[in-house]
This record gives C-alpha cells, structure tokens and sequence, in this order.
C-alpha cells in the first residue's frame, strides 16, 4: 500500500516536473518569437480568471522583465495584484514600473483608482468614504454604484440621498425636500445638498429658508439659490443685503453675483479692501462669479499673505488659473508644522487642485480615507473618455 | 472592549497591556511630553433616550462620587448618572417635567461646595424663551437638590434656544456665572450661588445685534470667568474674548479676533499647567483656536481642522492629567462625533477622528468633559436625535502634547480684575469703593443688588404669562426681512416661532410595581425589595435601594435600581 501511495505521489511529482519543464520551455520559446508575448499573457489572463492571481503576475513579471515597454503586461501585473491583495499592492507594482519614467500609464493608473474606489465602497464603515466612493463609480458609468446609492437613499440615509442628488436623481432631492421640512435647528448640511443637486425643484424651499429665523439657515439657503441659477429669487435676495447678520450679506451678495445681480457688488468690493487678509478671500471667493484681472491680483496677493489659512484659500481659488502657483502654495503647505494645516492642504491637492499623476498618486497613499477618495475620483475624471 | 484609531498592531498590544490603573500611573510618572492617538474605551452607548426626539445634551463630572451626569431634553428635561466607564448606575429622571413650559438644550456644571450640579436649559414660557437651572446631585433623594429658578429676564426677545445656556463655576467665589445668548444676538448672563439662587442681575455681557454662541470657563489663577464668544459687525465676522470678575460680575473689554466670511459655535477651557485660556471657534466647517494669558492677553491662533466645527456643533474641554484638550464636533466626512486633541498650546496634537459609532441620521450637537485623575473624556452627544448617548475617549498622551506653552508681550499674568467697562454703561462705575457695582441695562447698580430676582417658582407651575407686547426701544433690526415682532421690549425675526407652550405628550404608562403576598426573605440582611411580585435582595439590579420619592405623585416606578415617577418614558438603553 505504502509502495503504491509512493508510486502515485512520484507519478504526480513527475507529472508536475514534466509541466514545469514544459511551461518553461514553452515560455523560453515564446521569448524568441514575436508571438510569443501574447500567448504568455493569454496564459496569465487565463490563470487570473481561474483564481490564480499569482501566477498570472509571475507571468507577467517576467514578461516586463523581457520587455519593459510592454503595456500589455503591465496592465495584467497591475489586474493580478488587485485581485490578489488590493489596490494598494497594485499601485506599489505600479509605481515600481513608473520608475523613473516621465510619463504615467492613464490606462493603468485608471484601473487601480477604480478598484481602490470599490475597495472603500465595499469595505468602508465611513459612510462618507464609501458612498462618495459610490458617487464617482456612478459618474464614472457604473450602474452596480448607482443601485447601491438609490438602495441606501431609499432606506432614508442622508450621504446616499446627497450624492445620488448631486448626480441629478430628482427622487433623491425629492427625499432631501422631505428632510428639510422636519429637520429641527440648523439645516445647513441639507440645505447645501439641495444647492448641489442643480434641480429646480430645491428653489422653492430654499427661497422660503431666506426668512429663517436662524443666520446660518439663511446664508446657506441664499448661497444654495445662487448655486442653483435660481435667478426667480434675485427680489427675495436683495433684501439679505441689509440683513444683520454678516455670513448672511456675504452670502447673498455672492449668490446675487453668480445670477449676474450686481446689488452686492458694492459691498463685495467694499470688504475686498478689508485690513483683514481672511475677509478679502472672503470677498475673493464671492466674487470668483467674475475672474477678471483684478480678481486674479487680489487672489495671488493672498496666496502670499502670512496666514496659512488665507494662502490655502486662495490656492483653491486661483487653482483653475494658475495650477503651478495652487500647487506651489499648497505643495509648501503639505510641509507645515500643523497638521491640520497638513491635511487641509492634503485635501484641497485632492478636491481638484491637483491634475498631474504624481501628485494623485501620492494621494492615494493618503492618511486621510477622503483624501485618497477624491484622489481617485479625480483620476477617473481626468481620464474619462 | 478598546478601540483604537490610526494604531497600528503594536500600538493596540501596547494599550491592551496598559491597565487603566497603569495607564493613570503613567500619566502622572512621566515628566517628558508624549504623544499618542485618541482611543476610544468601549462603543458608544445611548445611555438617556426618553423617546422621541431629543435636542441638546451634555455631561458633567462628579468625583466625589465617581459618576457623570448626563442631560439632554426637548419638552422636559431628564439627567440620569453613568459610571466612569460611559455605563448607566441610575434610574432615568426628570428635572423638569415640561408642564411649566418647553424646554431644550440643557447645559450641566459640577461643584464640590454644593456636592451638587447646577442644570441650566432653555424654557419656552409664553412667548420668549428663558434661562432655567436647578441643583441636581448624586445623592438627593430623587436627584432633584433644589426648586426649579429663573435666570434670565425675558429682555432682548428672551433667550435664543439653540445654544444651551453656558455654565462655569468659580470654586473661589463660591458661585457659577449663567451666559446666554439673546434672540437680538446680545449676550447675557446672571451669577448663581450654590443654592441655585440667582445673585445679583442680568449681567450684560454682550449688546445686542452681533452676537452668539457664549461658552464660559473659570480660572483658579485670577478667579475670573472666560467668555468665548462670536459675532460679526457690518463688515466682517470674528471671535471675541472677555473675562469676568467672579466675585462681582464685572466684564472686562473685549478683544476681538479671528476675522472670516462666519464664526459660530465656541467652546473654552482653562490650561491649569499654564493658567492660560484656550478658546475654539467653529468656521462651519473648520475650527480654530486661540490662546489667552490669565489676564486677557491674546498669545496666537492656530488652525485646528477643517473637519470639524459648525454653527451648532463645538465642544472644547481640558484634561490636567494629559494636559491636553479635546475638542468635539459633527463630523464632516462621516455621521459621527469627530475629536481631536488640542495640545496644551492651542495647536493641533492629533488630526480629527471619528469615536462614536452607530448613527444612521447623524451625530449632534456633542460635548465632553474630563473626568478628574484620569487620561479619559467622557464624549457626550445626541446620535439621531434620540437623547444623550456617551463615549469614553482616552489620550496617552502627558505633559500637554508637542509644542512649548505660549507667551506674550506680557508673560505674567495680570492678577488684577479688569474694572467694568460693560457694555451699555458709559460711565465709570460709582459704587467701586463698595466693592463695584453691576451694570445692568445700561446703568449702575450696588453690589449685592441686581435686576429684581425672580421668586422661587411655587409648587405649582404656573399659567404661562401671555406674551406681552410691550415697546421696543430699538428699530427693528429685521426691516430687511420683512419686519420683525416686538415682544416684551424685544424683536423677534419674522416668521419666528419660539416653541409653543406645549403639554408634554402623554407618555406611555410603565407598569405599577406589583405587590409580593409573602414575607421579605431579605429581612436578615436589611430587608429586600419587591419586584414585579417577587422578593429580590436589595441592591440587586434592578431594585431600588431606599423608599420611593414619589408616593405624594402616586408611588414611583423602580427601573434600573432607581426611582422614576409613573408614566417616565424611559426607553432603557
């Protein structure tokens, strides 16, 4: 009995050998011919689609190794890491190709933001994570991310309602609407969801909070309504103009502006020549509605002020303009002694400022999970086709 | 159970091995600061969720006897006690049953003189809001230590009920100063002996028309009162300092600082290390601190986070055994209670994290307060609405977390009150050789005498007073809104609609205690309790210890090993 088993078990070792061998020799063949790339590769994509990510990525690491050009197994590499231990081992073998390379792989890097981003949107506990996770896998085509956002939304949880609201879902803002008349006290998270959503159906409810007997209700709204193009609303704004609260003024001399109603425009220009630093990029941000030279002087002024605050505002403003300044102003902020000033600054590089994928990648390392979301987010919308 | 954020594997093993025992010991060996993350003992845990919903919270520590209290309401007001590991030890109560009006965001503060907290909320009679307080301790017979006082007058359109009225307490002076923000945006505030009586009048700390969001903290070094606060003017908004003297009220000129496009909620604590103030202020979203010598100099500001801080959402709370503060809010990227560590110099210690758990609607309007000997915080904050629902926060950190202290121009600090420059009165104060007088609406008044305290509320809550439309003094600063209503000398914004005086809803009936028909086994041992029928040695969980309170109400229910009166809608966690 004992002979037989070992009889069997040399049988199968011999088998298993004679396979090596062959594979071998099959691979060193396929070295020689011009072929022979796309068989490996076809052999790595099929090991992969039988679960056997580690495989496919020796295969693919030596066929970089052949050819370090080859776009093809890179792609296979990057999609066996992914499957075998996530995104984050993805983007090291990834970087590791970058190397010293000057120019990215979009196609590539696009892959590893996207399983990141199903990575968050199925692991997460934040829900703030995950389904902003969720949003850019909806903008980005998804139909599985959207019927997660519509399920959650449906069970009535704000983050879901919000996202699915700002890629334009009518039943979303329908439920925010809800939300707004029985939500006690402060109303701004909702308020500004509405004012993200850019459907008119949000103007008739914001309009009725420019009477709110809260400030902060009222600048949100007045702030929501100019977001929303809600020009119906100028006559309800003006009045704000005068009201005694000051975030409620700025707010709707802003919201005033972006409808293309100058009745705030004196006082925007008014506290643009304010001695505090932080109230010009208040006027600045209000007045971005109008990019105009002076505008674009005033916001590079601020990025040199002595407040790390004041310059990482106006990094964010003038970001669209002049991104080698936004990065610069930022880049010298992510060096700051505070960390909070950090990881403010960590975030704006990620909300937009950054576009180039050196800066992106590193983001997606981000301490901060939201950090590494829009970092993702970003990469999908830069490569979007 | 102990949770730990952004700590690694060797850092959740070194904190399992860390007794709390050990780790208090190594807070005190240690000289050389340290730092560490947050961690979170335990989940979070809704420890007072009465039913339906609740608005406001906030929790105070008793070391004599080793607990917490925790308030929340909206309609009546209800406490009940939790041990320092965040667990309930007391029955659910009420402190004020909402028959005598509506009331909401309730504010708690400690003191040893009386053994007692002071609870301060807002409550809806007739038309305005005003400032109420009772003296609630551990140890009264139903918790409820003193009557139910009115602290503030009805002026300036009465009280604004969405910022809890601020309580500090000067251990000196043997009093708490109340500070409260005005529907007119001013800040008021009244000093409150250890009886829960009101001293003196309403103390104008703030003039009307740009005002909000007071907090309070008392320094040892000076025994003097702290006012955080923030506002704005017609061209900017800002925070503001003062300091008032406790031993009479007097409010020193105020510093204003922190210019931005908005500044909301505030919160305020003394460094006990350096004797220095550290103040937040929300930017909605962000906050930003600044840091104070004990005699008023402002040292710097610094930026906190973006993450945390809005309008309604800002507590801030120091800890001498850390030397470090923590500050509490909403969170911005989650639905949970996001903390940092402050370290002792106002700067950052830690990025914002999340340490509460399980909110499907979001987390609200939080606070925290230390616990004494101790690394820990007990997190106080309302999870959907639903009541008070506590987390204990712990720091390894010592020696108040990176950075030097600050110091000014003037390092030393100036022990001296500030005379009484308050607002609304011109002139020099005339009754300084009497010890100094209060201001009080715009002119003097000699110590000792105020604003005509209010009398003890009688037995009986009495009928709400209609609202009274007495005249205004001011224009109507909300012409641009479409007018506003004056009320008893106040103006109201249009379509403002204070809660109505409304009854609180009948609460689902508890079950009576049903009677035992045999003898008390326990009688040996001091005599059993009879539950549900049955004899259960006293102590035993879920028994009461000590006779009912209520009977003149009708005899009291025993939940959880504590008194409530029939028909307390207790939801028990």
């Amino acid at each position: 009995m004992f002979l037989r088993r070992f009889a069997r078990n040399l049988g199968v070792h011999l088998f298993a050998a004679a396979l090596t061998l062959s594979a071998t020799s099959i691979a060193l063949a396929q070295q020689r011919s011009p072929s022979g790339e796309a068989a490996a590769l076809a052999n790595g994509w099929g090991l992969l689609a039988r679960g056997d990510a580690a495989g496919a990525a020796a295969i693919a690491v030596q066929q970089l190794t052949r050819d370090p050009q080859s776009a093809a197994a890179l792609v296979l590499l990057v999609d066996a890491e992914i499957q075998r231990s996530g995104a984050p081992a993805a983007l090291d073998a990834y970087e590791k190709w970058v190397g010293t390379r000057r120019l990215d792989d979009a196609h590539v890097l696009r892959r590893i933001a996207r399983a990141l981003l199903q990575d968050i949107a199925r692991k997460q506990a934040n829900p703030k994570a995950r389904v902003n996770a969720l949003s850019a896998l909806a903008a980005d085509g998804d139909a599985e991310a959207a019927a997660r956002l519509e399920e959650g939304s449906a069970a009535a949880q704000f983050v879901e309602t919000r996202s699915l609201a700002a890629l334009g879902n009518e039943r979303a803002v329908e439920r925010l609407i809800q939300q707004l008349a029985v939500m006690p006290g402060s109303k701004t998270a909702l308020i500004d969801a509405l004012g993200d959503s850019g459907s008119r159906k949000a103007i008739p409810p914001l309009r009725a909070l420019l009477k709110d007997p809260n400030d902060t209700n009222r600048a949100s709204a007045a702030d929501g309504l100019g977001r929303l193009g809600a020009t119906d609303a100028i006559n309800d704004l003006r009045p704000l103009l005068n009201d005694p609260s000051f975030p409620v003024k700025v707010e709707a001399a802003g919201a005033l502006l972006r409808l293309n109603d100058s009745s705030g425009l004196g006082f925007l220009m008014q506290i643009a020549s304010s001695e505090h630093a932080a109230i010009r990029l208040v006027a600045a941000r209000e007045l971005s509605a109008r990019p105009d030279a002076s505008w674009q002087s005033l916001v590079r002024s601020l990025t040199n002020d002595s407040d790390p605050v004041v310059r990482l505002g106006a990094a964010r403003l003038i970001a669209p303009y002049d991104t080698t300044l936004a990065n610069n102003v930022l880049d010298d902020l992510m060096r700051s002694d505070n960390v909070g000033i950090r990881e403010a600054a960590s975030d704006a590089l990620a909300e937009g400022v950054a576009s180039d994928f050196k800066t992106l990648r590193r983001l997606l390392r981000s301490a901060d999970l939201l950090a590494q979301v829009n970092a993702a987010a970003r990469i999908l919308e830069i490569t979007r086709a | 159970m102990i949770r730990t954020l952004s700590c690694g594997k060797r850092c959740v093993n070194r904190l399992l091995a860390r007794s709390a025992v050990g780790a208090i010991a190594m807070v005190f060996l240690t000289s050389a600061p340290a730092l560490a993350q947050l961690t979170r003992l335990d989940i979070s845990k809704g420890v007072l969720e009465p039913g339906g919903t609740m608005r406001g919270t906030d929790v105070g520590y008793d070391p004599t006897n080793g607990v917490y209290l925790v308030v929340t309401g909206n309609g009546p007001v209800y406490g009940v006690f939790v041990n320092g590991a965040g667990n309930v030890v007391s029955a659910p109560f009420v402190i004020m049953d909402g028959g005598s009006g509506w009331a909401h965001f309730p504010r708690v503060k400690y003191t040893s003189d009386a053994g007692a907290f002071l609870v301060t909320w807002h409550q809806n009679i007739g038309s305005p809001n005003f400032v109420m307080g009772r003296m609630v301790s551990y140890v009264a017979p139903g918790f409820l230590q003193t009557p139910i006082r009115q602290f503030s007058d009805g002026q300036e359109g009465g009280t604004w009920w969405e910022t809890g009225p601020a309580v500090a307490f000067s251990a000196s002076s043997h009093r708490f100063l109340v500070a409260w923000r005005t529907v007119q945006y001013g800040i008021q505030g009244r000093l409150v002996d250890i009886g829960g009586n009101p001293l003196g009048g309403i103390i104008q700390l703030e003039n009307p028309g740009g005002s909000r969001d007071p907090s309070l903290a008392w320094n040892a070094a000076t025994d003097e009162f702290g006012l955080a606060y923030t506002g704005w003017s017609g061209n900017s908004a800002f925070a503001m300092f003062r300091r008032v003297r406790a031993s009479d009220g007097s409010v020193s000129a105020k510093t204003t600082f922190g210019f931005g496009a908005g500044t909301f909620a505030t919160g305020i604590d003394v460094n006990t290390s350096t004797g220095q103030y550290v103040m937040a202020w929300a930017l909605h979203p962000g906050t930003n601190t600044a840091v104070f010598d004990a005699g008023g100099s402002l040292l710097g500001t610094s930026f906190l986070t973006s993450r945390l801080g809005f309008d309604q959402s800002l507590g801030l709370a120091f800890n001498s055994a850390t030397g470090t503060f923590l500050a509490v809010s909403s969170d911005r990227d989650s639905l949970e209670v996001g903390a940092l560590e402050v370290a002792g110099n106002g700067q950052p210690n830690t990025t914002a994290q999340v340490v509460t758990n399980g909110a499907a609607l979001g987390s609200f309007h939080p606070l925290a307060t230390s616990r004494a000997g101790t690394n820990n915080w007990n997190v106080i904050y309302s999870r959907d609405f639903r009541g008070a629902t506590d987390q204990i926060v712990a720091s390894g950190t010592t020696g108040g977390g990176g950075g030097s202290p600050l110091t000014g121009p003037t390092p030393t600090p100036t022990p001296a009150p500030a005379p009484a420059p308050t607002n609304g009165c011109s002139t020099p104060d005339p009754f300084v050789s009497l010890g100094g007088g209060t201001c009080v609406n715009g002119g003097w008044l000699p110590p000792g005498i105020g604003s005509p305290a209010p009398a003890p509320p009688p037995a009986t809550p009495p009928p709400p007073p209609p609202p009274t439309n007495t005249g205004c003094t001011t224009p109507d600063p909300f012409t641009s809104l479409g007018g506003g209503t004056c009320v008893n000398g106040g103006w109201l914004p249009p379509g403002l609609a204070p809660p109505s005086v409304a009854p609180t809803p009948p609460p689902p009936s508890a079950p009576a205690p049903t009677g035992c028909s045999t003898p008390d086994p326990f009688a040996s041992l001091g005599g059993g309790v009879c539950l549900n029928g049955g004899w259960v040695p006293n102590g035993f969980p879920g028994t009461c210890i000590g006779p009912d309170p209520f009977t003149s109400l009708g005899g009291g229910v025993c939940i959880n090993g504590g008194w409530v009166p029939q028909g307390f809608p207790v939801r028990l966690p």
